[in-house]
């Protein structure tokens, strides 16, 4: 006989799987790292099992310092641009009155998806390299006399990186206003807010809760970034997920890829304590 | 004299009224109901008073102002909603304050004014809390503190009482009586209980899809209904043929004995079987089947019933003036 609490013991069983897929594919792979990290190089790629701390004070070296600033400082101008961006574009959607609308501007931001993020990316290299769209055409409209140097640059990083993240900020955004009770809105008129009043007062800080989930999905992804800096930054402007991936691929440097990914990791969990920290003062 | 003057008030979704050609009086602190089923447009016409929904025609006159046009943050008014609306991210002494803020009244005058009204509907205790970490009735209490600290001319309710259990409901109802004597002020109250309008009320209007049917105080309207709705609407009633035409008796009006009736004081008598006796504490429902297979509800106190029992032969009378006569 199944009693109440076999059921629910076996209801526990359905979340085996997915236990047994993040122990054996993420915690597992996690601790290897933690640990190559704190041993010595292998000559051709794995690692010498002896201790050491020199990957670590090599992180510190002013060289993957840097790259490491560099990295966070395109995450933090990332999220920033998605959020002043999306902010408004998911408030518009919002706000359209017909479903219908509504569902039309949302399938737009999702239809990106629709291709691979590969052939996205690199289609920006067709819009802004020297025989690009935007140089042709300024330069057959006469507005420019030589190309604009557009591709490989800082700039493409970062807009590669905003027209990628973009959506991951806009859809919680979007969840978290159209989730706000519209009575809540009258009884604000009703209670003397003006149209700026009602905005301030009331739909923002009730979405801020979307603008926080919205500013992990942009960050954290943002700060492990390689693909885009390798297609449209060139070789000159690397991030820290570049050298990551040259450590384990190229230089087969293991323990010292690992000890870069620990601190990548270390800086992630320090961003997400400090966003904790301003959510838990706004909590809702 | 007036307070509050709405004229031929028109709102039409798609093609069905919700408010047609309503106007309306209200007097100076009186407790005004609007009473209807749900669906009869009420809470529109509340909203509609209150600024929160544009009209299609018709005018809105407030002291001899016209505030027709006026933006419902300018209107001197404030809505106790039915789900409360409580905003749920500030605490219950800032959702009070709110609409002080807005006024940019001083610091001071808040603190003075919402620690005031906090007192006064009893919680004080809970001005730290927020929405969702406090009970549905005191939510009701801090959606009426957060409505009156503003000292609105009028205050709308909109089924305020109706998310409540039966206790708390008459507990809000003496508070909402206690509270309209200490501020002396005008209330509007929309619901779709009679219970609630007929016990509280100064007067009520009726509403049946988007008409108002009738305004008379709340023993007119039991006792003297313009048409069978409203006689529905307000409490049980028989239909009796009396003289080749239809009235209508409320069954406390019907007398009910197993002997017969002195004729001199009783106008009408008729007699039937018991069928149904449902015995409700301190009053008890009978059900008489007449000769002519018509059903009778009486309702007579149970201690007046002595021992009447399923299957009894009785007689029932009424009198003249207890028949109301409706349009049909």
């Amino acid at each position: 006989m199944l009693n109440n609490k076999n059921i629910y013991n076996l209801k526990n069983l359905f979340a085996l799987p997915a236990i047994f897929w993040i122990i054996v594919f993420f915690v597992i792979p996690v601790f290897f790292i933690l640990v190559f990290s704190f041993f010595e190089r292998g000559t051709y790629g794995g690692v010498n099992y002896l201790f050491s701390i020199d990957n670590f004070s090599l992180v510190f070296d002013s060289l993957y310092l840097k790259t490491f600033l560099k990295t966070l400082t395109i995450a933090i101008i990332n999220t920033f641009l998605c959020i002043l961006l999306g902010f408004p574009l998911a408030y518009f959607i919002s706000t359209r009155k017909k479903p219908k609308t509504k569902n039309w501007l949302l399938l737009l931001i999702i239809l990106p998806f629709w291709t691979n993020f590969l052939i996205r990316t690199f289609s920006w290299m067709i819009i802004l390299g020297n025989e690009g769209i935007i140089n042709n055409t300024l330069l057959s409209l006469n507005i420019i006399v030589e190309p604009l140097n557009l591709l490989f640059t800082p700039f493409a990083v970062q807009l590669g990186m905003l027209y990628n993240y973009l959506p991951f900020m806009v859809l919680p955004i979007y969840v978290a206003i159209e989730k706000i009770d519209s009575n809540l809105l009258l009884a604000s008129k009703d209670l003397g807010a003006n149209q700026k009043n009602v905005f301030t007062k009331i739909i923002f800080p009730l979405s801020l809760k979307g603008l926080f989930v919205g500013v992990f999905l942009v960050f954290i992804p943002s700060l492990g970034e390689f693909i885009i800096p390798d297609l449209l930054g060139g070789a000159k402007s690397p991030m820290i997920g570049n050298i990551i991936k040259d450590q384990f691929l190229t230089s087969r440097n293991w323990p010292f890829g690992s000890a870069l990914v620990i601190m990548v990791m270390g800086l992630i969990l320090l961003s997400i304590m400090i966003n904790n920290k301003i959510f838990k003062s706004n909590r809702f | 004299m007036r307070m509050l003057e709405i004229n031929n008030i028109n709102k039409k979704y798609n093609s069905v009224f919700a408010c047609k050609n309503i106007s309306l009086e209200i007097i100076p602190n009186e407790f005004f109901f609007i009473l209807g089923p749900s669906g009869c447009g009420k809470t529109t016409l509340l909203k509609i008073i209150a600024g929160l929904i544009e009209q299609d025609s018709g005018t809105i006159i407030l002291e001899d102002n016209n505030i027709t046009t006026l933006p419902a943050n300018e209107r001197p008014f404030n809505m106790v909603f039915q789900d409360y609306s409580l905003f749920p991210h500030l605490s219950v002494f800032n959702n009070i304050a709110f609409g002080l803020k807005m006024k940019k009244v001083s610091k001071d005058e808040i603190e003075l004014r919402v620690n005031e009204t906090l007192k006064l509907l009893k919680i004080y205790d809970l001005a730290d809390r927020k929405p969702n970490e406090i009970s549905g009735g005191q939510q009701q209490r801090v959606a009426l503190a957060r409505a009156i600290v503003n000292k609105p001319s009028i205050l709308l309710l909109d089924e305020p009482l109706s998310a409540l259990d039966e206790k708390l409901r008459f507990e809000m109802q003496q508070i909402l009586l206690e509270l309209k004597n200490k501020i002396n002020s005008t209330f509007i109250f929309v619901t779709h209980s009679q219970d609630e309008a007929l016990s509280m009320a100064d007067r009520i209007a009726i509403m049946q899809d988007g008409k108002i049917v009738q305004i008379d105080t709340p023993k007119n309207i039991y006792n003297k209904p313009i048409n069978l709705f409203v006689a529905e609407f307000m409490g049980e009633i028989n239909k009796i043929e009396t003289d080749n035409k239809v009235s209508l008796i409320r069954p406390e009006n019907i007398l009910i004995s197993n002997k017969l009736f002195d004729k001199k004081n009783i106008d009408f008598t008729t007699s039937g079987v018991i069928t149904q006796l449902l015995f409700k504490g301190n009053n008890t429902s009978v059900l008489v089947k007449l000769e002519n297979d018509l059903r009778i509800k009486v309702l007579q106190p149970s201690n007046s019933l002595n021992n009447l029992l399923i299957g009894d032969n009785v007689f029932l009378g009424w009198n003249k003036k207890s028949l109301m006569d409706v349009e049909q």
